[in-house]
C-alpha cells in the first residue's frame, strides 16, 4: 500500500502557492477526529475498469525480474499486477470467475 | 491490497475518490458514491456508511519470483512502456512520510521502514524483512488466535491462522525443509497453507491477508501494533 501520490503533491502545492497564507487543501468531512481532504477531482486519478491482460510469456518481455508486483491467486487462476504501473491508476476493477474484486495500491 | 467488491448482492466499481483521510487513499464507488477507507476497506461516509469489504489475501513480491511459482499467471497489460516507479524519489526519501504530517506515529523504528502487515479486527502485527526470512516461521497471537506468518514460495509473504481440527497447531520446518506442526506430524504448504500428506492431509488453513505497508502508516492506523523483529 502506498500512501500518497504523485499527482497529489503537484495539487498540493498548488495550493501552497495559491495564497499569501496557505490554507491547506478543503475539508470535506471529519471521521473519527480525523479530516477528509479534497485534493483532487473523482477520477483524476483514473482506476481501470475494464482491464486485459496478458500472458506470463508475453509478460515476461516486457518485465524486469526484480519489478514490483501484487498477485492473487482465486479459484486457480493467477493475476498479477505490475505496481509501477499502479502507482497512475491506484486501483484495478477485476473478477476471476464468479468473485468480482478490487486491487487496490 | 485486494478487496472483494461486492457487498451483498451489490457489485461496486471501485474509482480514486481524489481525496485522503489519515494520509492515505480514499475509494469512491461509482454506483453510491460512498467514500471508503483504502486501509480499512470500511465506508466511512455516503450512504453505504459502515459497510465493509471483505479483504482477499494478496502476494507482493517481484514479478520473478512470481512467474516462477505461479507460471500460468496472466498480467495486467500494459497501456504503455513503464520501466520505473513515479514515485521513487519518494520512496528513497527517509523524511517524507505522507503528505501532511504523520499523526500518533509510533517511534520503535523509522518511519520509511517497510513492514509486512497483519490485522485482525483491531488487533495487528507488523513483522519486518527481518523476522520473515527463507524458512522461518513466525508465530505470534492476534488477540486470543495463534497465527504464523512465512514466506511462500514466491517470495510473498503469508499469514494463517494455526489452527485446524480443533486445535492450535505448533508449526516449524523439519530438517528436510518440511513445514510440519509437531501435534499431528502433518506436512503443510507454506504458500497455500493447504495440508499435503498426513492426518490433516487437504485441510486448508484460514488466510490472513498481508499488506506490505510503510511503517508510519501502518502504526498510524493500528496504534497498538505487536512489531515482530
Amino acid at each position: 500500500m502506498r500512501t500518497l501520490f504523485f499527482s497529489v503533491m503537484i495539487a498540493l502545492a498548488s495550493f501552497a502557492q495559491a495564497e499569501e497564507a496557505p490554507k491547506g487543501p478543503p475539508t470535506v468531512a471529519v471521521v473519527d477526529g480525523e479530516p477528509i481532504y479534497k485534493v483532487l477531482e473523482p477520477g483524476a486519478i483514473p482506476a481501470i475498469e475494464n482491464p486485459t491482460f496478458v500472458t506470463g510469456e508475453a509478460a515476461d518481455g516486457q518485465m524486469k525480474p526484480g519489478e514490483p508486483v501484487m498477485g492473487v491467486v482465486i479459484d486457480g487462476e493467477a493475476h498479477a499486477y505490475s505496481l509501477w504501473q499502479l502507482d497512475a491508476h491506484e486501483i484495478v476493477n477485476d473478477q476471476i470467475k464468479g468473485t468480482a474484486f478490487a486491487a487496490t495500491w | 491490497m485486494v478487496y472483494a467488491r461486492t457487498v451483498g448482492t451489490k457489485k461496486l466499481t471501485l474509482i480514486v475518490s481524489g481525496m485522503l483521510w489519515r494520509d492515505s487513499l480514499i475509494m469512491m464507488d461509482k454506483e453510491s458514491g460512498s467514500l471508503w477507507s483504502h486501509v480499512l476497506g470500511k465506508a466511512v461516509k455516503g450512504p453505504m456508511e459502515g459497510s465493509t469489504l471483505e479483504m482477499l489475501p494478496s502476494a507482493q513480491t517481484t514479478w520473478a519470483a512470481w512467474y516462477k511459482a505461479h507460471p500460468k499467471t496472466k498480467l495486467l497489460a500494459k497501456s504503455k512502456a513503464v520501466t520505473s516507479s513515479h514515485y521513487q524519489g519518494y520512496f528513497d526519501d527517509p523524511e517524507k512520510m505522507g503528505i501532511f504530517r504523520a499523526r500518533r506515529i509510533v517511534t520503535q523504528m523509522p518511519g520509511k521502514a517497510l513492514v509486512w502487515g497483519v490485522a485482525q479486527g483491531p488487533h495487528a502485527a507488523a513483522l519486518t524483512d527481518e523476522a520473515v526470512g527463507a524458512s522461518k516461521v513466525n508465530a505470534f497471537s492476534l488477540g486470543d488466535g495463534a497465527v504464523i506468518a512465512l514466506e511462500g514460495a514466491d517470495g510473498g509473504v503469508r499469514a494463517f491462522v494455526a489452527r485446524a481440527d480443533g486445535r492450535t497447531l505448533n508449526l516449524g520446518y523439519d530438517e528436510k525443509g518440511i513445514l510440519r506442526d509437531d501435534t499431528t506430524s502433518t506436512a503443510w504448504n507454506p504458500t497455500t497453507g493447504v495440508a499435503l500428506r498426513g492426518k490433516l492431509a487437504g485441510t486448508q488453513l484460514e488466510e490472513l491477508p498481508v499488506t506490505r505497508v510503510y511503517w508510519f502508516a501502518w502504526s498510524s492506523f493500528y496504534p497498538n501494533t505487536v512489531v515482530i523483529d
